[in-house]
Order: C-alpha cells, then structure tokens, then sequence
C-alpha cells in the first residue's frame, strides 16, 4: 500500500519538534528502556480499570483539540517502535510472571493504536502475536479506519479492536483529521465480520448544543452497524485534561469552544465538567446503551469517582482489583478468553500502583 | 571613538534605532532636578551617538541633554561618535549599565528591553546569557514566545503591569485573555481594586461566559446586574467583590444553584452558633464537615442534641445527595 508519509531512520540528535509539526514525518525508533506499563492515569479517588498500556507509537497524525499530547511531548516527532518483536519478548516476559491473571495491554496511551498501520504495519505484527497468548489480549485502539491488514489475520480472538467514538458534530469541529464516523462504522463493520472482538469507547464526551440527541444517535448507529454480542467492553468518560492544557487549546485551536465550560478541578489535577453535568451526560448514554446491548454487557467509567458510579450505574467495584477481575470474569464467561475462569482473591490482592 | 562636535539636526533622537521610547515605561520624571543641574553647570558629559552606514547619528545616551541643549537654541552639542563597526551587544550593555533603574524597575520593563534587543536582532543566546540570567528570568526554549506575548499586550494594560509591578507568571497569564477583555478591564480600574489574580480571575470566568453564551463584551455590559453595579455608589473594594460574584455565578450556573440549595437547606436548619457544616463547593467530593467551636462546656449538650437531632440528620442524608 503506497503512502503519503514517509519512514525514517531516527537519528539521536533530530532536532526537537513541536506537537504540530512533529505530526507530518514519521521516525522509526528501536525500543528503549520499560515500554509496557500501567496506565499513568492512576488516582486513588478515582476508579481505575487498570488496563496496561504498550508504548510502541509517540504522537499521532490526527489533531483533536482534547489530546494531552499537545501538552505531554516534550519532543513532538511522530515515533514507531520498528522491532515489535522486542516489544512482544517484554510482553512474554511480564505476563508470564501473573500467568493466572489477564492482561489487558493497550497500544494507544501515546498515539492512535491504527492510524500509521499503513506505513509500520505494527499492528498486524502484534496480532499475530498476541494470538498465541492464553493470558493476555490486545487492545487497539482508534480513530481511523485502516483496518485492512487486519482483516486476513488468524486472531484467535486474543484482539479488540476498539473505537473512540463521537457525535458527528464533536468529530467535525474538535477531532481533526480523524476518519468521519460513517468511515469509522464502516471500518467496525469490516472487523466485526472478521470476527474480532469489538470495544466502544465513548470517551470524552463532550458537552456541546444537541448533545442528547447527538450521542443517541451515535448508539444507535454503532448497533445498527455490529451486533452487541460481540462487543467485549463499553468505556464512557467525560472531558477531562490538565489546567495547562486549557492554553494549549486555546491556542492551538482558537475557535473550539472545549475551554468554556463549566468545569471544576478534581483531586487529580484534572479539570472536568461539574460534577452534576458529569452525571446527567453518563445517565444519558447509559440508558441509550441499555436499549441495544445484553444485560451481561460490560460497560464502565474511565476515570469516575466512585459515587458517580452509584449514581449512574447504582453500584460501584469495591475496589480497582475487583473491576479488573469483572474485566477477567465477563470477558472468560462471554468468550473464554483467558487461561481459566478467574478468581476474585487473586485481582484484589494485587497491588494498586503509586 | 572620538569626541566631537556634532550638529544637533543630524542626531536622530526618537527615531534613533536605540531609542527606548516605546519599549520602556518611566517612573515618575524628576526633570527639575537635571533642569536645575544643567543651569548650574551645563552640560558637562557628551552625548552617545551611533553612526550608521548612511553618516546618520543615533541617540544612544543623553536624550535629557539633548533636548537641554534644543531649549537653549544650541546648534551643535559635544558627543562620543560609536563607530558603525560597534558590535550591537556592545550597544546593549551600554545602554543597560546606563538604564539599569529603569529596566530594573518593572518586570514589563525588562521585558520589553529583552524585546529590544530582539528587535535588533542581537543573537538569542547572548541575551539569555546576558540579559534574562541577570534579570532574574529562566532561559528556556520558549522565553522568547512569552517574551512577545507579553509585548503584543495591549499598551495601556502594559502600563498597568508596570504600575502594579507584576510578575512575569502573572503577565503570562494575562496575555491568554482577548484584547477586547484586557482593555475593559482596564477602563474599570478607578472603579475596582484590581490585583493580577482578581484580574485574572475575572478576565478567566468572563472570557469563558462570552464564548458559551455567543455574546461580547457590550452585551455583558447591557445585562440588568451588571449595568446596576456600575451605576452603585459601592465602594472599589465591594464593587470588584460584587463582579467576582456575578461573573462566577453566571460561569457557574449549575454548581452555583446547587450550593445555594445546598446553603438554603443548612440555613433552614437554624444551627447554633459554633456549629458548622461546610462541604466542597466545587461538589467533587461526597463529604460534608460538621464542626463544633465551643467556649463554654454548659453548652456541649445542647450543641451535641442539636447535631444528633432527626432533623439534622435527614438534612444532612439530603445534603449527601446533592453531592
């Protein structure tokens, strides 16, 4: 497949880019140093999922008003690790330390899971892999919809491929140069019929005019696209990024109204919208995704306190090991996925991270 | 470098490429002293003048004696000739030795001299290394982006920042706020005790309540509780305190009517004095606060009835639901 954007060698003293202009080139790199890890959003008044994160891609072509990049980079190239192989022989590593236990692992904490796939092919690469593993799945996370060097690939069901989704209006005005919705059904639809797992993350829901009708619509059209039988979770969370970052938007993109709302600053140093605000969006989306999806669904907040979960779902996890062992449970019940059904004891106890 | 007699008409003053006049604000001028002093002695030192590649003279120092010498309808004036060949760092540190009080004397002042020497292209590491370290300012890859920030500020919220001495984080700050709204802000300072946190909050709340609600600065203006502000005879103090309070309350709808829910129901319980319930105001945490002052242990009782009553009890259930 021919492409616009072009691989280059790193070189250790490229000059530092800026978070724009670090978008338009792409630098392969050799892994260095940990690259797998634990979700760096960890915070003990919030509830984690405790998802692990693979860095294998730093900064992303596409430009959403939101992302914390545009704050977090202090060097704005565009990276890909180039051996993924290394990547993986970290992933046997630590994986085969808990072989009980299941591991989600991400690739995109740092970038889009899928949309330099065209030109690193990575993606593919850590399918193949993850597809002999018993304890671990992979999860790819997106905004594109390059997902043809997916589709031919043995999978054994150790994939998901995920979705961040948003209304047609968000997608339009605040997430720049993503692929259309209709784009990113579309691509779902073709993985779906692939037989991979799908993952929805509604996630940050924005506060902006039609919302309600805007985010019903958007679940209606996601379960007019794939079955919800197969969808092995739902993540929803809200608008939330650092008080530095609000500059940074309001500079980078001076017409987007995201800085305006009201929003309030939580116990980690994020700001959010009110709390009340928070809750009636959740409510919302929660009941739209009630119409299509089974009771057995495992649907979640990314990053929620806890009495916001008693008052959109009416119960919480007791605690971060526990939601992660519901990760376990329905995902071994629903597709037995995982080297043996679970045991609760073993998630709690694990550690929470400092 | 040599001294001479130069006529006065071919010095170029304000627009000498050295001159200072729009990039320094002044402290207030003590022109009767250097008048007294110039009619007692003359002028005794040269002027400074730079001359270019075109034989033109630019100021560099002496603009007060320069003018001494117009006043007294002189046609030469003695001066020390730079020659073209002057390394302009040299200039610089020249005219930094001479102005030091008054670059020193605001963080807007420093600034803008950084700015200056900018503006004559002098190399970026010279001045981090001889000028932003000795002014106190962290060199760092984007101190010259701050740096034109904060002189692209609107010139008479500049000369505010020199008044009031503000810091460089504070400037900073401002400099994220629409002209439009800086240059408001400005008109009301006889009518408001601005510091540069009250400014920047009201500049922050204001900012974002336009925006949402599409509407500008002069629709603000027309709105009932604001244009009844402005027409009270309250005192600058009350006054900026009643604005803070309106422009958050109409930022903050949502959490605003909560908390005076919230207030009312407390409010409707009659506590007695010394007991307190206090919650988090941004409503983040599901947690109230009852605090007892006591004074007099006669009263312990009566306090400790109070807070165990039924009534209590249920207001505060419902409290903890609205959180």
């Amino acid at each position: 497949m021919k492409s616009k954007r072009q691989l280059n060698q790193s070189s250790t003293n490229s000059k530092k880019l800026n978070f724009r202009d670090g978008k338009k080139g792409l630098q392969t790199i050799t892994k260095k140093g940990e690259a797998m890890g634990t979700c760096a959003t960890f915070n003990i008044k919030y509830l984690c999922c405790r998802v692990h994160v693979l860095r294998s891609v730093h900064n992303c072509p596409f430009e959403c008003s939101y992302c914390f990049l545009q704050n977090y980079l202090t060097d704005g190239s565009t990276k890909i690790v180039v051996d993924a192989r290394t990547l993986m022989q970290e992933v046997r590593e630590k994986i085969s330390t808990e072989p009980w236990r299941l591991f989600r692992i991400g690739t995109w904490e740092l970038g889009d899971s899928l949309a330099l796939e065209k030109e690193s092919g990575q993606a593919a690469e850590l399918v193949r892999f993850f597809s002999g593993l018993k304890n671990a799945v992979l999860e790819l996370k997106t905004k594109s919809d390059c997902v043809d060097s997916l589709l031919p690939l043995d999978h054994n069901g150790q994939t998901v491929i995920s979705w961040s989704l948003n209304t047609d209006s968000v997608v339009n005005t605040d997430e720049l140069r993503t692929a259309p919705l209709n784009k990113r059904l579309m691509a779902m639809q073709r993985v779906f019929r692939a037989g991979y797992l799908i993952g929805l993350h509604f996630d940050p829901m924005i506060f902006h005019a039609g919302w309600e009708e805007g985010y019903a619509s958007l679940v209606r059209r996601v379960f007019e696209t794939i079955s919800p039988d197969r969808v092995a979770w739902i993540s929803v969370g809200s608008l939330r990024f650092n008080p530095e970052m609000r500059k940074k938007i309001e500079n980078n993109y001076p017409g987007s109204r995201l800085t305006c709302a009201e929003m309030v600053l939580g116990d980690d140093a994020k700001v959010r919208y009110v709390k009340p605000l928070r809750v009636s969006m959740y409510r919302h989306l929660y009941s739209e995704l009630k119409k299509y999806v089974p009771e057995d669904s495992l649907i979640y907040l990314c990053m929620e306190r806890w009495d916001v979960w008693d008052k959109v779902f009416g119960h919480h996890p007791d605690t971060v090991g526990h939601l992660d062992y519901l990760f376990a449970k329905s995902l071994y019940e629903r597709y037995r996925i995982g080297a043996g059904a679970p045991i609760r004891d073993n998630y709690v106890e694990i550690p929470i991270p400092k | 470098m040599s001294v001479q007699n130069i006529n006065i008409k071919d010095i170029l003053a304000d627009d000498s490429r050295f001159s200072l006049k729009d990039y320094l604000f002044e402290f207030a001028p003590e022109q009767t002293c250097h008048i007294t002093s110039f009619d007692a002695f003359g002028i005794l030192d040269p002027i400074i003048v730079y001359k270019d590649d075109k034989d033109r003279f630019h100021l560099v120092d002496g603009r007060k004696r320069l003018q001494f010498a117009i006043l007294n309808k002189e046609r030469t004036i003695r001066a020390t000739v730079l020659p073209e060949s002057t390394p302009t760092t040299d200039l610089i540190s020249l005219i930094l030795c001479n102005k030091r009080y008054e670059i020193e004397f605001s963080t807007i002042n420093k600034i803008q001299f950084i700015y200056f020497a900018s503006s004559l292209n002098v190399p970026e590491p010279w001045i981090l290394n001889s000028l932003c370290i000795p002014f106190e300012f962290k060199p760092h890859r984007d101190f010259f982006r701050e740096c034109e920030r904060i002189n692209n500020l609107p010139k008479e919220f500049k000369l505010f920042c020199h008044d009031k001495k503000f810091s460089l984080k504070q400037m900073l700050n401002l400099t994220y706020h629409p002209k439009e709204l800086l240059l408001q802000l400005i008109k009301w300072k006889s009518v408001l005790q601005l510091t540069a946190s009250t400014l920047d909050e009201i500049a922050s709340n204001l900012k974002n309540y336009l925006k949402r609600e599409n509407k500008n600065i002069s629709d603000f203006l027309s709105e009932p509780d604001i244009q009844e502000l402005f027409d009270s005879s309250l005192a600058p103090r009350e006054k900026t305190e009643k604005l803070r309070l309106l422009i958050h309350l109409k930022q903050f709808p949502v959490l605003s009517d909560k908390n005076a829910k919230i207030q009312k129901a407390v409010d409707a319980l009659k506590l007695p004095k010394g007991v307190q319930v206090s919650w988090d105001k941004t409503l983040e945490n599901k947690n109230i606060n009852l605090s007892v002052n006591i004074s007099d242990p006669l009263k312990w009782r009566g306090m400790l009835d109070t807070i165990s009553s039924d009534e209590v009890k249920k207001a505060i259930e419902s409290i903890l639901d609205e959180l």
